[in-house]
C-alpha cells in the first residue's frame, strides 16, 4: 500500500465516471491519500487551466492528462508511470505537456517513465530510453549515447553500394544511397564523397524496425 | 472501507439507481402483488454493474491504494445499503397501504386480503436480495470485462423466483398472513430467517467474488 502512495499510474485516457465533475472525482480521490496537498492541487488546476465544475467527458484529451497529473502530484507521488500520455494530442498540447514533464523532473525529486511511439517526444525531453521490440529490450541507455552509437551516411550509390551489407538499414534509389550504420562499423571514405552525420533517434528506430533495406 | 463506501455513494450513484429504488413504492398500488416492488429495485441494482464498466469503475478503484478484496467488499456493502433502503421504503409503503386502502370495497375480496404486504414477505424480500447478491457478485468478479449477461440473468431469475415462491406461500398458508399470536410468531421467524440469509448470502457472495477477483489480471 505504501508503494501505491508513492507511485502514480496514468493508463489510457482518464475517462473515469465521465458524467461526474472534476470536483466530484477529486473529492473522492483525495480521501484515500493522507499526504494530499490541497494548495498544490489548486495551483496545478490554475496552471493547467482546468475548470473544476466541468464534467470529465467535457475535458479535452490534453486536459485529461493534465488533470491526471494534477491528481498524481498533489497526492505526493514521486514516480509517475504514464502510458502514451501524448498520443492523440495536437502539437501545441504535446509541447506543453513535455515542458511540464521537464519542469517536474528538474527538481530531482520526481521521476517519470512514459511509453510513446512518438520519437520526437523522446528527443525533446527524455534523459534515458528503453527500446523494446517484440517484447525484447534492445537498448536501455541515455539518449545521447544511443544516438551517438549510429551514423547516417548519404551519397552516391556507386560509392556506398559495395558496403551495403555493413548497414543496419539502407535505401538505394535513383543513384542515391542513404543508410544507418553502427559507429563501430564505420566506413572510412574521403570526406567530399559522402555526407556523414550522427543519426537521429527516429532514423535509428526505423532502421531497427525495417531491418535490411531496399 | 469508509472511503470506499463514500466513493461508491458519491461516484457510482446516479439517477438510474435512485429511480429504480424508488419503485419500491409500487407497493402502494392496490391491485399489484407487493413482491413487484422488490423486483424493480433488483433490476436497478443489476444495472450498477454495466454502468460501472462504462465508468471504468474497476480501473479507477484498482489504482487507489486499496486491496483487491476491498474493492469487492466496498461494492457489496454499497449494494446492501441500497437494498436496505429499498426494504425500508417498501415497509413504509406497505404500512400505508394496509392502513389506508385506496379502494375500500376491494378490501373484502379474497385476492386483496391474501396479497396484502406482510412481514413474512419482507423475510422473502431479504432472502431474494441475498440470492441476488450472492449470484451477481460471485459471478461478476470472476471475469468483470466479459461475463455480464450470465450473472445478470441468473441472479434476476433466481431472486424473482424466490419472491414468487414467497408470494404463493403467503397466499396459500394462512398462518403466514395472520396477525394472531401464532401467525405473528411465524411471520417474525420468516423475517428473521430472511435477514440472516441476506447477510450470510451477501457475505458468501463477497468472499467468493473477492477470491475470484484476486486471480483476475487487470
Amino acid at each position: 500500500m505504501k508503494y501505491k502512495q508513492d507511485v502514480a499510474m496514468l493508463i489510457g485516457e482518464m475517462n473515469y465516471y465521465p458524467t461526474k465533475t472534476v470536483k466530484d472525482l477529486t473529492n473522492v480521490t483525495k480521501t484515500f491519500y493522507p499526504d494530499w496537498n490541497e494548495g498544490l492541487y489548486h495551483q496545478f488546476l490554475h496552471e493547467f487551466n482546468i475548470d473544476e465544475k466541468k464534467q470529465i467527458k467535457a475535458l479535452s484529451s490534453g486536459m485529461k492528462v493534465k488533470y491526471g497529473l494534477a491528481l498524481a502530484l498533489s497526492r505526493g507521488a514521486k514516480i509517475l508511470l504514464l502510458d502514451e500520455p501524448t498520443s492523440g494530442l495536437d502539437p501545441v498540447s504535446r509541447d506543453e505537456l513535455l515542458d511540464i514533464f521537464i519542469n517536474l523532473v528538474s527538481d530531482k525529486e520526481h521521476a517519470i517513465l512514459f511509453s510513446t511511439h512518438v520519437i520526437s517526444d523522446l528527443e525533446k525531453c527524455a534523459d534515458e530510453i528503453i527500446y523494446i521490440r517484440k517484447g525484447q529490450i534492445i537498448a536501455s541507455q541515455d539518449v545521447t549515447s544511443f544516438e551517438g552509437a549510429y551514423l547516417h551516411y548519404q551519397g552516391e550509390s556507386s560509392i556506398l553500394e559495395p558496403y551495403k551489407e555493413r548497414f543496419l538499414f539502407y535505401r538505394d534509389r535513383l543513384g542515391k544511397f542513404e543508410g544507418i550504420l553502427p559507429v563501430e562499423d564505420k566506413i572510412e571514405l574521403e570526406n567530399n564523397q559522402v555526407e556523414v552525420r550522427k543519426a537521429t533517434l527516429e532514423e535509428i528506430m526505423v532502421a531497427f524496425e525495417r531491418g535490411k533495406g531496399e | 472501507m469508509k472511503n470506499l463506501l463514500k466513493k461508491e455513494i458519491l461516484l457510482c450513484t446516479n439517477a438510474q439507481i435512485v429511480i429504480f429504488s424508488l419503485f419500491a413504492l409500487f407497493i402502494l398500488i392496490p391491485s399489484w402483488p407487493p413482491a413487484i416492488s422488490f423486483i424493480y429495485p433488483l433490476s436497478g441494482v443489476m444495472t450498477l454493474f454495466p454502468r460501472g464498466l462504462a465508468n471504468k469503475d474497476i480501473e479507477y478503484t484498482s489504482l487507489l491504494p486499496v486491496k483487491k478484496t476491498d474493492i469487492v467488499k466496498g461494492k457489496t456493502l454499497f449494494i446492501m445499503v441500497v437494498e436496505l433502503a429499498v426494504i425500508l421504503l417498501a415497509t413504509a409503503g406497505g404500512i400505508i397501504r394496509a392502513l389506508y386502502p385506496i379502494i375500500p370495497d376491494a378490501s373484502e375480496s379474497d385476492y386483496y386480503i391474501k396479497t396484502q404486504p406482510t412481514i413474512s414477505l419482507l423475510g422473502f424480500a431479504f432472502f431474494a436480495f441475498g440470492v441476488m447478491n450472492f449470484i451477481m457478485i460471485s459471478m461478476y468478479y470472476k471475469n468483470p470485462y466479459k461475463r455480464l449477461s450470465a450473472p445478470s440473468l441468473i441472479s434476476i431469475f433466481a431472486s424473482t423466483f424466490v419472491l414468487g415462491i414467497g408470494t404463493v406461500l403467503i397466499v396459500l398458508v394462512d398462518v403466514m398472513r395472520d396477525y394472531s399470536p401464532l401467525g405473528l410468531m411465524v411471520q417474525f421467524i420468516t423475517l428473521a430467517i430472511g435477514m440472516i440469509l441476506f447477510v450470510v448470502l451477501s457475505l458468501l457472495g463477497y468472499l467468493l467474488g473477492a477470491k475470484r477477483f484476486e486471480k483476475v489480471d487487470l
